[in-house]
């Protein structure tokens, strides 16, 4: 018996015995009925411009995407993949102040708008505890020393303390010229003996603010609208002052 | 060999007549799934594809000209339709998974469904165009020059084709390398 007999019924056994399904009559007729209008071969122009706009839109979305959604997402992958250790280095050297403060924002946004609810510390986005609470998981001693209460302020009633930092923050509700200064304390905690540094905040009668300039030593990150301090380490018992020069007053110690 | 159905029932179709349409889907839909199995190597996906052809069918039955060009108007059809159907696979997947899990054989199956089996994982390992050949030319019976006009290309490339899909399967099917075809064997057939 020739080869090819014997693969012919071979092929044709095979194929012939597949079992079957029941046609789906309903389905073809729908079928029929509502042709895939993929299938329909667009006019050439149209396909260009559709294939024109799905390479422009991911670009232009990906160039409307803030750096700092960017940043805060790559910090994030980092967290999930390196743990939080690397990632927070990563996070340290990777974005600027600048980027760490947008980031501050975006995570404000993405926390409906409460700029107190989130605060990137230490390559960390964290929650604020009372700082009743924040004193009292302190481990080193110091004291706080903020501007003389003013009506036109509105200090966050929360503060944190995370690794060391320290940190708080309040606005000018009404607009205006903050100036602040940070010194650091003597041994005894009890008078700032030298400036670590100072910067002026404006802010908008809205109490947005404008403008901001940087301190030397404690970093702060800006929300839409809340200054948040973030205070050198305090493992050397450093007095973080601020606003001396202001009638400031101590708001709280840790024991 | 399929069983086309008969002028008088595409006339019938052709006429607009729901049920004379529903009765030769039914005559067709047997062929229509085994070609796209053939073809496609998975039965979901055939399914699918059979039915695209079917509905093709009922959209433009009323554009053949001649029912007794049915059976060649029917393959070609159902050959495009394959055709989509893996090219939309592949579209979503690396590489079209062949491999069907409803048809992996039972503890206790018979000798002819494992053959049955050995058969598609032959053609599976085939390229696709080679398996069309094959299995319009074993299954569907048509000569060379039949597939040539379902398939739109040249005579000596299907029966080239064909040449080089038996040679390949029968050294996926275990027969001995002197059985291997030749183009005469081949053209023989055609």
């Amino acid at each position: 018996m020739p080869n090819d007999t014997i693969l012919r019924s071979r092929i044709r056994a095979a194929l012939s015995t597949v079992p079957v399904a029941t046609p789906d009559l309903a389905e073809i007729h729908r079928r029929a009925a509502e042709p895939n209008r993929a299938r329909t071969a667009q006019p050439r122009n149209r396909r260009i411009a559709a294939i024109a706009l799905a390479i422009a839109l991911p670009a232009v979305a990906f160039a409307a995407t803030p750096h700092s959604l960017i940043q805060a997402t790559l910090h994030r992958l980092a967290a999930a993949y390196f743990g939080p250790k690397m990632a927070s280095g990563i996070a340290r050297a990777l974005p600027t102040s600048s980027t760490m403060q947008q980031m501050d924002r975006i995570a404000n946004t993405l926390k409906n708008g409460s700029a107190k609810s989130v605060t990137y510390l230490n390559g960390s986005i964290v929650r604020p505890i009372p700082f009743s609470a924040a004193l009292a998981r302190a481990s080193h001693d110091f004291h706080v020393v903020l501007p003389q209460p003013n009506s036109t302020w509105r200090m966050t009633p929360t503060a944190m303390y995370v690794g060391g930092t320290l940190s708080y923050g309040y606005r000018l509700r009404t607009g205006g010229v903050l100036d602040v200064t940070v010194k650091r304390a003597n041994a005894q905690n009890t008078k700032p003996v030298g400036i670590l540094g100072a910067f002026t905040a404006k802010f908008s009668k809205n109490g947005r603010l404008f403008h901001s300039t940087r301190v030397n030593i404690a970093s702060f990150a800006v929300s839409d609208e809340v200054i948040t301090f973030q205070s050198a380490r305090l493992s050397v018992a450093q007095l973080v002052a601020i606003g001396r020069r202001m009638n400031g007053r101590v708001i709280g110690r840790s024991k | 060999m399929p069983t086309a159905p008969d002028t008088a029932c595409v006339q019938a179709a052709q006429t607009g007549n729901r049920e004379a349409v529903d009765a030769l889907l039914t005559a067709c839909w047997s062929d229509a799934y085994r070609i796209a199995r053939g073809i496609i190597g998975e039965s979901t996906l055939a399914e699918d594809s059979a039915q695209e052809a079917c509905a093709h069918i009922v959209r433009t039955i009323n554009e053949l000209r001649d029912p007794a060009a049915f059976p060649g108007w029917f393959y070609r059809i159902v050959v495009n339709a394959a055709r989509a159907t893996m090219r939309r696979e592949r579209r979503h997947r690396s590489a079209l998974a062949f491999e069907d899990r409803n048809d992996l054989p039972e503890l206790d199956a018979d000798g002819e469904t494992l053959d049955r089996l050995g058969i598609e994982r032959a053609l599976r390992a085939l390229p696709s165009m080679q398996r069309e050949a094959i299995v319009l030319h074993y299954y569907a019976d048509l000569t060379s020059k039949e597939i040539a006009r379902v398939v739109g290309v040249p005579d000596g490339t299907i029966r080239y084709r064909l040449f080089l899909a038996k040679r390949r399967l029968r050294v996926l099917l275990g027969e001995p390398r002197d059985a291997a075809p030749t183009m005469t064997e081949v053209n023989g057939h055609a």
